[in-house]
């Protein structure tokens, strides 16, 4: 019985899908998703009687999940229209991929939190609202919220997704290493000159066995083009317009690269490849094979749970800015992390449900609460006032930097961070260009070169089959 | 495989006249029909059905998001079958399977062999050698993941111990594929073994013996006795070890990302990285029809080699 | 190799026999501990507090086992209810493999029809499909039978295997020409030679089919990780995932969750391995 109430409402819910689709496929004829209508979906939930149920993807896992989990019951229990259905969908990954096959014809969610290099994506498959509709027709107000955060999230001029988990690079370095080899542990480096001066003194003095462990990935690198005011690919990072090639085939792009392999063919750094535990570049401090690195802040917790556990006595954590290449550089770090897309195929009720669960996971109170139990950072500054926050932040200082670290240098087109459809492919591409570079002794400038040409053929083909 | 029904034979030579022999013939087939008709339908519809859709859209440049796709009829094939990337990464496939295949043969025999007799406790010692099976893929590459770590894993440690350099198993180009290998030889270990000590559980004891009365010895028995009539076990533990090389994915994502330098970039990896990744649907179907049919072709010539020189077929 | 079969001429050389298992024992313990290597670190992990499991040297051996991450893995992954959809999804496509491949298999090995080859071989290919480029249409199918989050959707596309009918047509292609006969002249039809002689006689490779089905279907992610949403219907494997964290600080309820999720192919090894020598001490079916 139970399957034929499937099967039935299944059918129902394809006839229905065929008819948003050709609905979707006669509005939009020509290109890349501008002729977007505007709307927002108000008072349907009212209209529609009873509660709305509203599904929920999310690519949370261990205890950030619990905390995702536990807030989705608070919101349910907070109020009597809505309804949401949380459900884990594995890895980010996995999540997009459930996605984009789901929307071959199959169940979507109302809903979906996605990683903070799938936007362009998302907006290119033309199945999801603009949240910079509802924003303007009800007048939400995102003063409070962090420039940075929405510069990252708006494609031009408009806001896409809901921000939600936010986390940058930090420097993450061993005190007492730094000590060892005569430097104040509280003089952090700020540039990348310095850390090379200062992992030469830390090598020089045996305080560990290269200054710093490097993971292999394109992320670090676009910060550090995004810090030196330089966009990673045209058209204002692809905000103003769609991106057809990538700008990082320059000087700041070459000295970066320069930098790296100085350091590792000096034995300066140790290179930990893909990093495929997700933990290399830590684990080498905690085995004195490195003094610092940089990591993603939403890995506190872990730096702080293991590296500090008793089990490593030589390492005390210190937490820093990521360093730049210059110290006089005006830019600053982008955003990372994840977003919430509500999906516009669902009905206008669900939509308004999902709208009002993820405007609710944006107000200070839980915002607080997911910094608290979660490492994310708070996307807004109304937030981080709250008490339970500035105990927290009084207690662990170090949880405070990458927020801070969000709210200083400008915030401009490179700042914003790029977004790209191909951005898998590009990030590809520069880390075979650093494994060239670095493994096969390939010239630096010639490796960067290549990675330009990689990336760059990998837009075309994208953009010529969106077209 | 053309003496796959001996025993069918064996019938239809006992019929004595043409006509019933044809009606026998005729009824075989049709019995033989049904037999065969549930696994028909389901392979159809899961297997076929999508490998023909796969075909097809190599056909076709899609969107990302199968919302259009437009007709280059062999063009895909051709650009995608004739780029370098796609020859390197059929080159690291063909040596995945040369490090993985005869290795995990030779080991999954000598444990089969060595499991193979009556001694207290053996129930235990086979079920060890059997355990890797009940690891997952993802299980497994986790675990040596640990194991193989740089900074703290437990073969670098006992290499430092014992005086030898230590290794960057995942990170160096050159260790990267013999690392994964290792891994997937591990993975496949438990399977060879149950295969073929199953093979072995066949093979009657009285052959075994009256060899023993011809005083054959042990070494002798093995190749004149075990071995022959091990053979279709071992054709069957050949194909599917291939077959399972040519499509392991979850150990490459996982340990090494095709990298580094490419040098684990395998085929099935690179139809996941353009499929799910990139989602460049044709590029996808056109390198899995490839890798279909190479496969496919592998396979026949293991056949052809293998089969005919098994006991059966002398 | 040992022999069960007393022999009188070896009796004066009593110490070469103790010397020969001794030996015996000695390489099947040397393997069983490479083998058993990586399973014993995954349960010295899953008992350790998450520090210790990355403290250098590493650590060996358990001083205060943590029984508590195995309660913790099995609530924080919801592994109760997975377990039971675990279970119930890999008996079904156990037995319709089984099934299945035992009813092809025969047609196989022992009937002739127009064919036969080429249709092998194409019942073969269907191995070398790679899953990355039918998932979608599969799902698709899937979709529009109206199967998305129900037990069918789990387990009609796994019924069939080719792997099983090739691994059934080897070993009835190792039971003895003369037993055919033998059988026809004791009016044996086509369905009791394949029930009453040929399973039989082939119950090892049957059983370690069963082992293989089971385990294939109790390893599976990716497929029903994309057509459920609800836990009604979610399988163990998500399950695990979820305890997987980006960051590594609760490694331990990953290795925990993994060794709850191995336990039952575990116990199903041994029952298959008494399977196994019950197969041999019957004296095997004589036709």
């Amino acid at each position: 019985m139970k399957t034929q109430r499937t099967a039935a409402s299944m059918t129902g819910a394809l006839a229905a899908l065929s008819i948003a689709v050709a609905g979707i496929l006669s509005a939009c004829g020509g290109d890349s998703g501008g002729s977007f209508s505007a709307t927002c979906p108000r008072g349907e939930i009212d209209k529609a009687g009873g509660k709305v149920q509203v599904l929920f993807w999310h690519a949370m896992t261990a205890a950030n999940r619990d905390t995702i989990e536990r807030m989705v019951g608070e919101f349910n229990a907070s109020q009597d229209k809505v309804e949401v259905q949380a459900v884990f969908q594995g890895s980010y990954g996995d999540n997009v991929t459930k996605y984009f096959t789901a929307l071959r014809g199959g169940a979507l969610p109302d809903i979906i939190q996605v990683e903070d290099t799938s936007s362009q994506r998302m907006v290119d498959s033309q199945s999801v609202a603009r949240a910079q509709d509802c924003i303007d027709a009800t007048g939400y107000d995102l003063s409070d919220h962090l420039e940075r955060v929405i510069a990252y999230y708006s494609i031009e001029g408009k806001m896409w997704p809901y921000p939600f988990n936010v986390s940058n690079p930090v420097l993450y370095y061993n005190k007492l290493a730094f000590e060892k080899a005569g430097l104040d542990p509280n003089q952090p480096p700020r540039t990348l000159d310095e850390v090379r001066t200062y992992s030469q003194k830390i090598v020089d003095a045996g305080a560990a066995n290269h200054g710093m462990s490097i993971e292999l990935g394109g992320w670090f690198f676009e910060q550090w083009m995004a810090k030196a005011g330089q966009t990673f690919v045209d058209n204002d990072n692809g905000r103003s317009a769609r991106a057809t090639s990538v700008q990082f085939d320059n000087d700041t792009g070459r000295r970066i690269f320069a930098w790296l392999d100085g350091m590792v063919d000096d034995g300066l750094a140790v290179n930990v490849g893909r990093n495929p535990s997700g933990a290399d570049h830590l684990l080498a401090i905690g085995s004195s094979d490195a003094a610092m690195t940089i990591g993603t802040s939403a890995a506190m917790r872990t730096v702080y749970g293991v590296l500090e556990s008793g089990q490593f006595p030589h390492v005390k954590v210190g937490v820093a800015p990521m360093p730049g290449l210059d110290a006089a550089d005006a830019g600053g770090v982008e955003v990372g992390g994840g977003a919430l897309f509500i999906v516009n195929r669902a009905s206008a009720a669900k939509q308004e449900g999902a709208r009002i669960f993820a405007e609710w996971l944006n107000a200070p109170e839980q915002q607080a609460a997911w910094h608290i139990g979660s490492g994310y950072i708070p996307v807004r500054e109304s937030a981080s006032q709250l008490p339970d926050v500035q105990e927290l932040w009084a207690e662990f200082p170090q949880f405070k930097v990458a927020y801070d670290q969000l709210l200083s240098g400008e915030t401009n087109a490179a700042s914003a961070g790029t977004v790209l459809g191909p951005y898998a492919a590009v990030r590809e591409a520069m880390v075979e260009a650093m494994e060239q570079m670095l493994l096969q002794g390939k010239a630096p400038d010639a490796a960067l070169a290549d990675a330009a040409k990689a990336a760059n053929s990998a837009i075309k083909e994208y953009n010529d089959r969106i077209r | 495989m053309r003496d796959a029904g001996l025993i069918g034979e064996a019938s239809a030579t006992s019929s004595l006249r043409v006509r019933t022999r044809r009606n026998a013939r005729l009824r075989e087939a049709l019995f033989a029909l049904v037999l065969l008709a549930p696994s028909i339908a389901l392979f159809s519809t899961f297997a076929f059905y999508p490998l023909i859709k796969t075909f097809y859209l190599g056909f076709f440049r899609s969107d990302p998001f199968g919302l259009s796709a437009s007709y280059v009829g062999f063009d895909q094939y051709i650009d995608v079958l004739g780029s370098d990337r796609f020859h390197r990464s059929l080159f690291t496939t063909g040596l995945f399977a040369l490090f993985t295949v005869p290795t995990g043969l030779v080991l999954g025999l000598g444990l089969a062999l060595l499991a193979h007799q009556k001694l207290r406790g053996m129930i235990i010692y086979r079920t060890i050698f059997s355990s890797t099976v009940a690891t997952s893929v993802a299980v497994a590459s986790v675990m040596w993941l640990t194991l193989l770590n740089p900074s703290i894993g437990i073969i670098n440690y006992g290499l430092k111990e014992t005086g030898f350099e230590p290794i960057n198993w995942l990170g160096d180009p050159e260790w990267a594929l013999p690392a994964v290998s290792l891994t997937t030889i591990w993975l496949n270990l438990g399977f060879t073994f149950i295969v073929i000590l199953a093979g072995l559980q066949t093979i009657p004891e009285e052959l075994h013996e009256s060899a023993k009365v011809d005083g054959a010895g042990a070494v002798s028995r093995l190749f004149n006795v075990t071995l022959p009539m091990l053979s279709p076990t071992l054709l069957f533990s050949v194909v599917v070890l291939t077959i399972n090389a040519f499509q392991s994915f979850g150990q490459i994502d996982l340990l090494t990302q095709g990298g580094p330098l490419d040098r684990t970039n395998v085929i099935v990896y690179s139809i996941y990285t353009e499929g799910f990744r990139n989602f460049n649907e044709g590029v996808a179907a056109a390198q899995g029809v490839a890798l279909f049919f190479i496969v496919l072709t592998l396979t026949l010539i293991q056949f052809r080699f293998l089969e005919r020189r098994g006991f059966y077929g002398n | 190799m040992a022999t069960n079969v007393p022999a009188p001429r070896r009796r004066p050389f009593r110490w070469q026999r103790v010397a020969t298992e001794a030996a015996q024992y000695l390489a099947l313990t040397v393997a069983a501990a490479v083998i058993l290597g990586p399973v014993y670190i995954t349960v010295i992990y899953s008992l350790q507090p998450v520090e210790k499991i990355f403290s250098y040297p590493p650590q060996l051996y358990v001083t205060d086992p943590q029984w508590d991450s195995y309660k913790r893995a099995f609530e924080t992954g919801s592994l109760g209810r997975y377990l039971i959809n675990s279970f119930v999804v890999s008996l079904a496509i156990t037995a319709g493999q089984v099934t299945t491949s035992v009813l092809a298999a025969y047609a196989f090995a022992f009937l002739r029809f127009p064919f036969r080859n080429l249709l092998f071989v194409v019942f073969l290919a269907t191995l070398m499909v790679p899953w990355e480029v039918t998932i979608i249409p599969n799902y698709q199918t899937i979709s529009t039978l109206g199967w998305l989050d129900s037990y069918q959707g789990l387990i009609v596309p796994f019924l069939a295997t080719a792997f099983g009918t090739f691994l059934l047509r080897q070993a009835f292609l190792t039971v003895p020409r003369d037993l055919r006969d033998a059988a026809a002249m004791d009016g044996y039809g086509h369905i009791g030679f394949m029930l009453q002689v040929a399973v039989p006689l082939s119950r090892a490779a049957v059983g370690a089919l069963a082992v293989f089905s089971f385990l294939m279907a109790w390893n599976q992610y990716l497929w029903p990780l994309l057509i459920t949403n609800e836990d009604e219907h979610r399988t163990v494997q998500i399950g695990l995932k979820a305890l997987v964290s980006a960051n590594i600080d609760e490694f331990n309820l990953v290795m925990a969750g993994t060794v709850i999720a191995a336990a039952p192919i575990l116990a199903l090894l041994v029952l298959f391995q008494k399977q196994l020598i019950r197969g041999l001490t019957s004296g095997a079916i004589k036709g």
